[in-house]
């Protein structure tokens, strides 16, 4: 059975807020049950960093995705590939759909099929031009893939990140919530 | 000096060989003297003496060591900033992959309501 839930608008009015940390302390322990787990906690600083670095090896649209990153002031990921259903409970990530649920907060996807539960969440602003921010949660038995991106966003941006944007390929990715094998901790625990 | 006889000579030996009171700074001019000819030779070995040695010891250290933390301070930097952009990446195509999805999802549930 389906159940499919479309809901928000991208450029709905909503209070000025600025964003607040949000939690991933909930789920840094799935990690340790996870088949493989990506954990990309990047601050203004490193970010700064980062683009620094961006167009060091030749980077394809490193101006675009510079000037993306310029105004971001954080971008937090989660994601764990588990090798078995029921690895984690939805308890697991129910302080963060609560979090979103705040009004600051405007979903504008939601999309909930069988047991796959995706959903996207951006922090308008009062001028409407920009978002504050973008949170992607999505859930699937084996997987689940949190993204939180602090920041001043333009909307155009949305469209260029969901295109390439000179963005490579990750080897695993198959464009599926949850399904990217981990660069960090997956590396380690796969002995690479 | 000349003697027209041993007479004269043996007055001027005896005269030249008669006690005679040293002047009352004598002393104190041999110990100035005394002291010169080290104070001279100090001045010139002053940078050999420890606190100098070891000052030009810890600058030459300085200038070869310094280098060397400069290198590997900014192999460290590079280094982290590699992995930041590393990281910055596949925070990104993550990201991107799971608006792709989303957009994926709702393009097909729409076109099935229709």
């Amino acid at each position: 059975m389906k159940t499919i839930l479309i809901t928000g608008l991208l450029f709905s009015i909503g209070p000025v807020l600025l964003a607040q940390d949000f939690d991933f302390h909930t789920l840094d322990k799935l990690a340790a049950v996870a088949k493989s787990s990506t954990n990309v906690t990047l601050n203004g600083d490193m970010l700064k960093l980062a683009a620094g670095f961006l167009g060091s090896d030749n980077d394809k649209d490193a101006a675009s995705l510079k000037s993306l990153v310029a105004n971001l002031k954080g971008v937090y990921v989660r994601s764990f590939e588990f090798d078995k259903p029921g690895q984690y409970a939805e308890s697991d990530v129910a302080a963060l759909r609560a979090y979103l649920k705040q009004p600051k907060w405007t979903a504008i996807v939601e999309v909930k099929e069988d047991k796959e539960w995706t959903q996207v969440f951006v922090l308008p602003t009062a001028n409407n031009t920009k978002l504050g921010g973008l949170a992607v949660v999505s859930t699937e038995p084996t997987s689940l893939t949190v993204v939180y991106i602090d920041g001043s966003i333009a909307p155009a941006d949305l469209e260029k990140l969901s295109g390439n944007l000179g963005i490579p390929e990750i080897k695993g990715l198959d464009g599926k919530s949850g399904n990217q094998k981990g660069d960090n901790k997956a590396d380690k625990k796969n002995g690479k | 000096m000349s003697w027209n006889t041993d007479d004269e000579m043996e007055k001027a030996l005896r005269a030249s060989l008669r006690r005679k009171a040293a002047p009352p700074d004598f002393a104190a001019k041999v110990l100035a003297k005394a002291r010169q000819p080290e104070s001279i030779s100090g001045a010139k070995k002053s940078w050999l003496r420890p606190p100098f040695t070891l000052a030009l010891a810890a600058a030459l250290m300085a200038v070869a060591i310094i280098p060397a933390v400069v290198l590997d301070y900014q192999h460290r930097e590079e280094a982290k900033g590699l992995k930041a952009k590393r990281d910055l990446l596949t925070a990104l195509a993550i990201t991107r992959d799971q608006l792709r999805h989303a957009r994926d999802e709702v393009r097909r549930n729409t076109r099935n309501i229709q």
